[in-house]
């Protein structure tokens, strides 16, 4: 059974938003919408470290976005079925059944990982990125998409090939000759908010 | 007229590669357009002081070696100095590399005022205070040595340390010390052999005397390293600790390291030469690499590689840069343009008349990246017509009397000297041209009908369709079809030996001919490893009383230089609700009672900016760091480059960017 899943190695990511940008572009996203953004964790504002000055500073990178779920708690809650988890494990949003009631905001753990998109504003006055992609839709909910459109044509994802650090891996966790499943087989790894119970799919790499 | 150029003119004269034709963006050449008319008119070329500590003793004084970036998987310890792999733009290719490194178990240490993305990623971070790094390597260098921890067949075998220096500073060679050689170029420098008790030919000594005095000829001549140890004397790990703002156990620490956990590679980068006295670290780090065998082997090096070792795509094999001979040439003058601020003053340059009546502004952004605009702008105020040719709307546009609009890559058909062809999508829109075209029209109107006999297509046959070109299926028709040419992919991790006359490291030189030469020239300890404070920004000048803390800015990730301002896209990531902000340590914030999220006004004696502040405990604890690339209407009040100097030094002519000191306080009560 194909399961896609993502690994993020946090010893070579550096919160560059690189993936996140590539993201934006392939979607052709509107002003302050996001699927991907850079995070660290340390002090009080990106890049600012925690810990003690000089020698035992410390900061954490990793991106955020959808962790396609096992048990998602998006899916579990939409009261029209646009929220649904295809048999691969990508977790989609139809934006023709979805009727902006973000009812899947408030009760995914993982915030900022999807926008609300009332009024969309664009910085260009052109589209940009993947032709086959569709618009996001006025009054409706947007979030990562595993790049469905890539993976649909055996393609990865476009945040994981881009990445110059080498630190992110895609790939079907159910075959352990993929190279997501190859890294978590040598690599120790966290996952975000296990305790909430959603069964996230993307692994962070120590 | 003159011609300011970017960092399309890296060395003193005409580059001697330029194939462009249309030169968008400053790409290292002038290209064909410019080249003909600087040729046919003798204007003056206005290099850029960019990096020129950096590109003028590693590329032309010294020819630093470099390894491939590939090669750094190999090294057991990585000094990161002046470089941010993990966020500086132009740079990240070394970053993936960096992680193998750490990955098999290399010792990463970053050394900057700044704890970047790669200082969090490495076992060590030094908040070293800026323009301090010569004195930090000049007492690992004491270190070294008082602890025998010396490379000592690198020392002396590969490098200059066991060569005699006589009293004109020149070393003493073969024609010194018996028969002169039939050829020049055989007159090559002896040591004195501890084996024979003789000198010999340097490449011949069994064992070179590091140490020792002897009479040549009636005078005292001693070796390198005596000299260089006198020289370094003053700079010792307790000196360096306090200079530099850092630990004695710091210091130590990192000397011990770079010295036995072998091989080192000092990934030193542009970011430690914007300071006045930048330049000796150049000297300073080959002394280093000389120490501790950090130089052409795999694993050791001593300055970063721009130089993938793989190869992807083909370039041409040879080129023919005849059409750019004009016939009668005129001889130009090349000046380091930062010095229209003395020149437009006095009207002289090195003790001749020098009126600038106009200056053309050509793949660069002077206002924005220059050090010191504030008095460049009184400069550009007192020439008669500045024209710039641009694609943005840069702060030197904003300021130019005329601009020419340029075409981007994709509205114009060009050749890069990197091996690829930009090709035409689309018509230039508006009145945008090509470079080459905006010249040739130029020449027109000016009355030099026929310097442009061609066309542009026509130059790039010229240049491109050599019979070995063709013979490899690499000439114009083929780039003009494909843009680029892939090839098979190979990766080399090379690592570089020597590559100069004597095939020696140097950290010393017999003569420092200076870059813009006015006739200055400099004695022995400035030609030899050692340490001086910087022009402004050092802890006893007394304007600290009123300037206390070190400014400095950096290639930060989303910025690279000024190409990318008044980007939306970017500024959801670079500001902070909208506005650039500044970055200083809490307790200089607390002292002030600024809290991030705050307006606050920066500000010395030559400019001021009103910015954001973000405080954080990652920057050395007396420093301010301000964001570069953002244009002048991107602020509301002033522009952070207006806090520069304008302080070129007398040996490369630098844009020293990063010497000024400064004051930053809360603004107009300044809640967020």
């Amino acid at each position: 059974m194909t399961k896609y899943g993502i690994a993020i190695d946090t010893k070579r990511c550096v919160a560059c938003n690189r993936c996140a940008m590539m993201c934006k572009v392939e979607h052709n996203l509107p002003n302050g919408v996001l699927w991907n953004r850079a995070v660290t964790e340390g002090g009080d504002f990106i890049m600012t470290p925690g810990g003690t000055y000089p020698d035992k500073l410390s900061l954490k990178f990793y991106t955020l976005s959808c962790q396609h779920c096992d048990n998602p708690a998006c899916v579990e809650v939409c009261p029209t079925g646009a929220s649904s988890k295809r048999e691969d494990g990508i977790v989609l949003v139809d934006y023709e059944q979805c009727i902006g009631c973000e009812s899947c905001i408030a009760a995914c753990p993982y915030d900022g990982v999807r926008t609300f998109v009332g009024d969309p504003q664009y910085a260009l006055d052109f589209k940009v990125g993947d032709s086959t992609v569709l618009d996001v839709v006025s009054g409706t909910v947007s979030k990562c998409t595993l790049c469905v459109e890539r993976v649909d044509r055996s393609e990865r994802p476009n945040c994981i090939d881009l990445c110059f650090a080498h630190a992110r891996y895609f790939g079907d966790l159910d075959d352990s000759g993929s190279e997501v499943a190859k890294v978590l087989k040598e690599r120790d790894y966290d996952l975000l908010l296990p305790e909430q119970g959603t069964n996230p799919n993307v692994y962070f790499l120590k | 007229m003159c011609i300011q150029n970017g960092a399309g003119n890296k060395q003193a004269h005409l580059n001697s590669h330029p194939l462009q034709i249309d030169n968008n963006n400053c790409n290292y050449n002038m290209g064909v357009g410019i080249t003909r008319f600087v040729k046919k008119t003798g204007a003056t070329v206005l290099a850029t002081g960019d990096d020129m500590a950096g590109l003028y003793f590693k590329n032309f004084l010294l020819n630093t070696p470099m390894n491939a970036l590939e090669d750094l998987p190999n090294a057991k310890t990585i000094i990161v100095w002046g470089a941010n792999p993990a966020e500086a733009s132009f740079t990240r290719s070394a970053w993936y590399y960096i992680c193998k490194a750490k990955e098999a178990g290399a010792n990463i240490v970053t050394i900057d005022p700044l704890y970047t993305p790669t200082a969090a990623h490495s076992d060590m971070w030094l908040p070293i205070k800026v323009g301090t790094d010569a004195a930090l390597m000049c007492a690992m260098a004491n270190y070294i040595i008082e602890n025998n921890l010396i490379d000592e067949d690198t020392l002396k075998k590969r490098s200059v340390a066991p060569l005699l220096i006589k009293e004109d500073g020149g070393y003493v060679r073969v024609a010194d010390i018996g028969e002169a050689p039939q050829k020049d170029e055989d007159n090559l420098p002896v040591v004195w052999d501890e084996a024979t008790q003789t000198f010999v030919l340097y490449t011949n000594a069994s064992n070179p005397a590091l140490f020792g005095s002897h009479d040549v000829n009636g005078q005292t001549v001693r070796t390198v390293y005596e000299a260089t140890i006198e020289n370094i004397k003053p700079f010792t790990v307790e000196y360096a600790a306090a200079e530099c703002g850092l630990t004695v156990g710091q210091v130590v620490a990192v000397a011990k390291m770079c010295s036995t956990e072998t091989p080192t590679t000092f990934h030193i980068d542009w970011g430690i030469e914007h300071t006045y006295n930048s330049w000796r670290i150049y000297f300073a780090s080959a002394f280093l690499a000389a120490l501790t065998g950090s130089v052409g082997v795999s694993g050791g090096a001593y300055t970063t590689s721009r130089s993938l070792g793989s190869k992807i795509f083909k370039a041409p094999v040879k080129y023919d840069l005849s059409c750019l001979n004009v016939e009668n040439a005129k001889t130009s003058k090349a000046i380091t343009g930062d010095y229209v601020c003395d020149i437009v003053e006095t009207g002289k340059w090195s003790g001749e008349d020098f009126p600038i009546r106009a200056i053309l502004v050509q793949g660069c952004d002077p206002l924005d990246n220059f050090s010191g605009p504030t008095y460049l702008l009184k400069a550009y105020e007192k020439v008669d017509f500045i024209v710039t040719i641009e694609l943005f709307m840069t702060t030197t546009a904003h300021y130019s009397d005329l601009i020419l609009p340029a075409a981007m890559p994709w509205e114009t058909e060009d050749f890069s000297t990197a091996g690829f062809m930009t090709q035409k999508a689309i018509e230039p829109i508006g009145e945008a041209r090509g470079d080459f075209t905006i010249i040739r029209d130029i020449a027109v109107a000016m009355g030099y009908d026929d310097l442009f006999p061609l066309s542009g297509e026509e130059y790039l046959r010229s240049i491109l369709d050599t019979p070995e070109n063709l013979k490899a299926g690499l000439g114009y028709d083929v780039y003009h079809e494909q843009g680029v040419i892939m090839g098979d992919y190979e990766s080399k991790a090379f690592a570089s030996p020597e590559s100069n006359k004597l095939g020696l490291t140097r950290f010393y030189l017999e003569e420092l001919i200076p870059r813009d030469d006015w006739g200055q020239r400099f004695p022995l300890k400035d030609r030899l490893p050692y340490y001086e404070k910087s022009i402004e920004s050092y802890a006893e000048n007394q304007k600290r009383e009123q300037y206390p803390l070190y400014g400095f800015s950096n290639h930060d990730n989303y910025h690279g230089q000024s190409v990318w301002a008044h980007n939306k896209w970017l500024d959801e990531f670079r500001t902070f609700e909208g506005k650039p902000y500044c970055r200083l340590h809490e307790d200089a914030a607390k002292e002030r009672g600024i809290e991030t999220g705050d307006d606050v006004r920066i500000f010395n004696d030559h400019g001021s900016c009103v910015m954001k502040a973000v405080v954080t405990r990652g920057i050395q604890s007396e420093s301010l760091w301000v964001p570069h690339g953002f244009f002048w209407d991107e602020f509301d009040e002033g522009f952070a480059q207006t806090l520069t100097g304008y302080y070129p030094d007398p040996v490369t002519s630098n844009s020293n960017f990063n010497d000024w000191i400064c004051q930053v306080e809360k603004y107009k009560g300044g809640a967020a």
